[in-house]
């Protein structure tokens, strides 16, 4: 995690001073002390407006080799889940020889985010970063929406020492996310209520592996455990010869995602894909090879950690759209079939439907919905709240 | 190290509160409010505390708006009355939350009550109170920021400033801040010219305040300040009588006159233009008339002026001088028709002799007594009207004998004496308030100057023909040699008052008890304590308060700035520059390379003295930790600084030591890469020996060790630049 070298940071793009209604007030007021000075002839306000006018100029002195030693790096998982906590990790270091940076905030950049801003406006704070010293930072964020999210740039500032300005400096550095539908927890045993239900796990495929099943025997070869020796069947042919078991193979399920889902609304569209990928997780852990099969999407199902991987970001990137063109995968006779639709539908025979308007009949009793999102409040309301203090939303110190 | 932070802020609010309420003469207000705020900061802050709620706040700030709202509407909209606001905001907010930005606001309101404290007073606490507030308010603002990111940031936070370093990082950025605030208040305090743009504006506050009051020929009433109780010798003093016998005494005093204060304008008596004076070059022991039948004679002053920094002055004679004589002075002297003297000498010690006709005076002939009523305020005439039907004197002049003026304008001097408080401390009238009035019927209580002022006003008002006279109370004899001794502290102020036949008289309406008591000697270790603080006090006032255009002009090697309107010192300085031209430049530039130059070198020898306290105190804390770890170590470390210095000396040379690297692989590598050859293995592989060898350094091997940095020193060169790419 040691930023070695510059070729581990973030490039800068720029460096930037900006004003404030802090930094128009101290200069008013440092215009008050001049015109006080000189209007009254008052000795110690002539020192009193030095002093102001000392300390304007020795901030822009101070804050600016503050931030020129500055280089950062960041860091973020491959993937992560709506709803769920995200740790983006900042490695601050400080090539200074001799300033220290304080109070550094970093924040990411909206416009590098997803079009809809689905990480919110998120920041993060190292208070002290000595000269020559490296500390890490953290953003915890919890996605609001599935998708990829490319993470472009990010911003360092800080308004040490005395808040009259805030010098910032920018940073570019490419990263992308997989923000992964959000996991509901079903009802047990709704898999259950599939044609065959769990009996169409016991099979096996034709192909030698490490199942229960009897595959063949053959020769014994150096090397092969004891154990495998089949001692009858060596005695019979007169050589040493091996038991060997057959490849498991799990039942298929093909999670079917019906294009009535797109009359949803985009609230409901999420919730039709969380339950999408809260059953390829639920037949993940029950031995299912998942598949998913909808809006122009196809995964064949296969076995493995690896797939249900792909099948969760394939979920995370679907877009429900009534003109996606039809795919017609070959399900098996076999194979289960979990059809999403957005109301009750006909079905094949043997297929379990999920329509999203009973969603509620197939969650844990303990689960509940997410909310839909609320509308963002007026601008007079937010300019009122902040006026009269308020509104939650932290403000910008200055002095 | 964010901990200091609320404490910090508190202290510098309460202090900013107790400062503007010292400032503007109201302790109790001052305590009220931080009584107040303490109660605040207690609900607020202990352990199961809640700030008020947020419509209680809103309710009291609308409450202060109001009543600021009034004071405005009230016609007392004054720089007191804004400060008043702003600490009634401060003491609200203490009740209130507790986040970043309230606290930024708590700060900023402290600042702008300490500059509304600077408009109030210019008194030496608030000064020092100013300059103490400016680095512990860069402290605070700092760590605003600090507290003010984390605030704004994800409660995941990183980075958390601990420990000693970020304490040392902050306190060390404070310090530069407060130093530059400092350095920019100095040059703004000496390079800015003043007398520019004076009252254009009106009045704000009472900006004079501060100042203090000696002997002067004018009197300002209504501007705050301090009497000087200076120490310093104005004079010293014989007085006999016409056969030579000395009349002084330990409970005697005399009052020495100086000058005569005839005309009141807007609280301010100055000499009256009509005083003409007859101009007498003056010759070494020759006696001069001023008045009077020299037969009359009853009181000889020797007057001995000590080192008289001015070259020209007043002389102070007992009332009436009749004639006087210099010894060994040559000069002009000057003779008003109200008997007020003035020189012309060089300045230092001279000596004169003033003969006076005390006890009879003379008739002012060649002046009509003039007994026409004269009103300076209303409400001090009808005061003065209401004491003569008390005294059963007519208070008319037209009908009242002409003989009982003196009886008159003694019960008004009676009246004040018994009526008013004296105080040394110069109080004053919010703008706009007739100084004399605020004495009468707001304070009651003042100084000399107000006493003599309001009773010169109420003599007016009733027909009597008064005027204030300044000079001193000589009050302190010394039996030893016969002489009082005038300090500066003995200025005073009294009233001379015109009588039947044009006589006038002396009356004074101090309290002569007071007088007694603040004019008399003062000995002890608290008057010993009491008169250093004076010193100090006197050299705020005379260096800084009283910090003027010709002093400015003097200090940094300027013409000064004429006194006048703008536009007119504007075409002088353009003139100045035009004529002046190249010359005034070059000093311009010469002064400020000076200053620049001389700012440098202070500068790099604190940061050169800082950097090696720095290391040596690094390796005191090596040594310290070795100790704990290996006590036999120490000795083998002792010697070792020199392994400090040598790190020092590479770092500086773009040759610092990265933390991957070991020192002898270090040193390898800055020898391969130096053109020269540089024996730096040698030295760290003689550290290697002390440190991990246990070998104790010998004298030798020290002195080598030191000679051989300053070779390194010597051949050792930067490591060329590496081009930067540009990304992005």
């Amino acid at each position: 995690m040691r930023l070695a070298s510059n070729d581990d940071a973030a490039a800068i793009i720029r460096r930037r001073y900006h004003a404030s209604a802090g930094s128009l007030l101290y200069v008013l007021t440092t215009v008050f002390l001049a015109i006080g000075a000189i209007n009254s002839q008052n000795n110690l306000l002539f020192f009193a407006f030095g002093i102001a006018a000392g300390a304007m100029v020795v901030s822009g002195f101070v804050s600016g080799p503050a931030l020129m030693g500055v280089r950062a790096r960041r860091d973020i998982p491959a993937h992560g889940d709506v709803g769920r906590e995200i740790r983006i990790r900042y490695t601050i270091r400080n090539r200074s020889r001799f300033w220290p940076a304080f109070g550094l905030t970093i924040a990411e950049r909206s416009d590098g985010a997803t079009p809809d801003g689905s990480l919110g406006s998120v920041a993060s704070c190292v208070q002290h970063v000595g000269a020559r010293e490296e500390v890490r930072a953290t953003i915890a964020i919890v996605p609001r929406h599935r998708g990829l999210v490319t993470l472009e740039r990010f911003s360092i500032s800080t308004t040490f020492p005395l808040g009259l300005t805030r010098k910032s400096v920018e940073l570019s550095q490419r990263a992308t996310l997989i923000v992964r539908p959000r996991t509901l927890r079903l009802r047990s045993g709704i898999l259950d209520r599939l044609d065959g239900g769990l009996a169409r796990l016991s099979s096996a495929r034709n192909i030698a592996g490490h199942g229960e099943e009897i595959f063949g025997i053959r020769a014994y070869t150096p090397g092969d455990s004891m154990r495998s020796i089949a001692w009858r069947a060596s005695a019979r042919v007169g050589s040493l010869v091996v038991r060997q078991n057959s490849l498991p193979a799990p039942a298929r399920i093909w999670i079917d995602l019906r294009p009535s889902l797109s009359g949803l609304t985009p609230h409901e569209q999420e919730i039709a894909v969380s339950v999408a990928a809260s059953i390829s997780k639920l037949a993940d852990s029950k031995g299912y090879a998942v598949g998913v099969v909808g809006f122009g999407s196809l995964v064949l199902p296969k076995p493995g950690k690896r797939h249900i991987e792909t099948v969760l970001d394939l979920l995370a990137r679907l877009r429900i759209s009534a003109d996606s063109h039809a795919v017609a995968p070959s399900i098996r006779s076999r194979d289960a079939v979990v059809v999403i639709a957005a109301e009750r539908e006909p079905v094949p025979s043997g297929a379990l439907l999920l329509a999203i308007s009973e969603v509620n009949s197939i969650l844990a009793p303990d689960e509940s919905l997410p909310e839909p999102p609320p509308l963002p409040p007026s601008r007079l309301r937010r300019a009122l709240a902040g006026f009269l203090g308020l509104s939650e939303s932290s403000g910008r110190a200055t002095t | 190290m964010t901990r200091a932070f609320k404490p910090l802020a508190f202290g510098l609010a309460l202090l900013a509160i107790l400062c503007y309420a010292l400032a503007d003469g109201r302790p109790f207000f001052g305590l009220i409010m931080v009584g107040l705020g303490l109660i605040g900061i207690w609900l607020t802050e202990s352990r199961n505390g809640r700030p008020l709620p947020r419509a209680a706040i809103l309710a009291l700030v609308a409450i202060a708006l109001t009543n600021a709202a009034w004071s405005t509407v009230s016609g007392q909209l004054s720089v007191s009355s804004f400060s008043e606001f702003v600490t009634y905001l401060q003491v609200i907010k203490l009740f209130d939350r507790r986040r970043a930005r309230d606290f930024a606001q708590l700060l900023s309101l402290a600042i702008f009550q300490l500059i509304g404290s600077v408009l109030t007073s210019n008194a030496l606490f608030v000064g020092a109170i100013m300059l103490a507030f400016i680095p512990l308010a860069s402290l605070c603002a700092g760590l605003l920021q600090v507290v003010s990111a984390r605030e704004a940031s994800s409660p995941e936070r990183g980075g958390v400033a601990r420990g000693r370093r970020a304490t040392r990082d902050i306190l060390a950025v404070s310090v530069i801040c407060a130093v530059g605030a400092y350095v920019g208040g100095a040059a703004a305090f000496l390079f800015i010219p003043r007398g520019l743009g004076t009252q254009r504006l009106g009045e704000w506050g009472n900006a004079n305040l501060g100042q203090t009051t000696s002997f002067t020929d004018s009197v300002t009433l209504g501007v705050g300040g301090l009497i000087t109780e200076s120490q310093a010798e104005v004079l010293d003093v014989e007085i006999t009588d016409r056969f030579g016998r000395n009349l002084g005494g330990a409970d005697r005093i005399f009052y020495l006159r100086g000058a005569a204060l005839e005309r009141y304008d807007r609280g301010r008596w100055t000499t009256s233009p009509d005083d003409r004076a007859t101009r007498h070059p003056i010759d070494p022991d020759r006696a001069y008339p001023v008045g009077g039948n020299p037969s009359d004679v009853t009181h000889i002053a020797r007057v001995t002026l000590r080192n008289a920094s001015e070259r020209s002055g007043y002389l102070f004679t007992l009332w009436q001088p009749s004639r006087i004589t210099y010894v060994g002075t040559r000069g002009v002297l000057e003779i008003g028709a109200s008997g007020v003297l003035r020189r012309e000498t060089p300045p230092g010690r001279f000596d004169y002799i003033a003969h006076s006709i005390v006890d009879a005076g003379f008739r002012a002939r060649e002046q009509q007594q003039d007994r026409s009523r004269e009103i300076i305020s209303a409400r001090a005439s009808d005061l003065a009207e209401e004491i003569l039907r008390d005294a059963g004197i007519e208070s008319n002049p037209a009908l009242r004998p002409i003989d009982q003026d003196l009886l008159a304008a003694q019960a008004i001097e009676s009246y004040l004496r018994i009526t008013y408080g004296y105080t040394l401390d110069i109080l004053a009238p919010r703008p706009g308030r007739d100084p004399i009035e605020f004495f009468l019927f707001d304070s009651q209580q003042g100084h000399c100057e107000y006493f003599a002022s309001a009773l010169a006003a109420m003599c007016r008002s009733v027909g009597i023909r008064a005027r204030v006279v300044t000079g001193f109370v000589a009050a302190e004899f010394n039996e030893g040699v016969g002489r009082y001794i005038v300090r500066e502290s003995n200025a005073h102020a009294w009233v001379e008052a015109q009588t039947a036949g044009g006589r006038w008289v002396t009356l004074d309406a101090t309290p002569p008890a007071d007088l007694t008591r603040i004019h008399s000697p003062t000995l002890g270790t608290l008057a010993k304590i009491r008169r250093f603080i004076d010193a100090i006090e006197l050299a705020w006032i005379d260096g800084i308060v009283g910090f003027d255009e010709k002093r400015r002009a003097d200090m940094i090697g300027a013409q000064p700035i004429n006194p006048g309107r703008v536009e007119d010192r504007m075409a002088d300085l353009n003139m100045r520059v035009s004529t002046g031209g190249v010359s005034l430049v070059l000093r311009a530039i010469r002064n400020g390379l000076v200053v620049t130059v001389g700012l440098a070198i202070l500068g790099s020898g604190l940061l050169l003295i800082y950097r090696t306290l720095a290391a040596r105190r690094a390796l005191r804390r090596m040594l310290r930790a070795a100790a704990l770890a290996e006590p036999e170590l120490v000795n083998s470390l002792q010697g070792a600084e020199f392994f400090a210095d040598l790190q020092s000396l590479l770092a500086r040379r773009g040759h610092g030591r990265p933390v991957w690297a070991g020192p002898l692989e270090h040193a390898a590598s800055v020898e391969s890469r130096n053109p020269a050859p540089v024996p730096i293995q040698g030295l760290v592989r003689l550290y290697y020996r002390a440190r991990f060898g246990r070998h104790t350094l010998t004298r030798n091997e020290l002195g080598h060790a030191n000679a051989t940095i300053h070779e390194i020193s010597r051949l050792l060169v930067r490591p060329p630049r590496r081009k930067k790419s540009r990304r992005g």
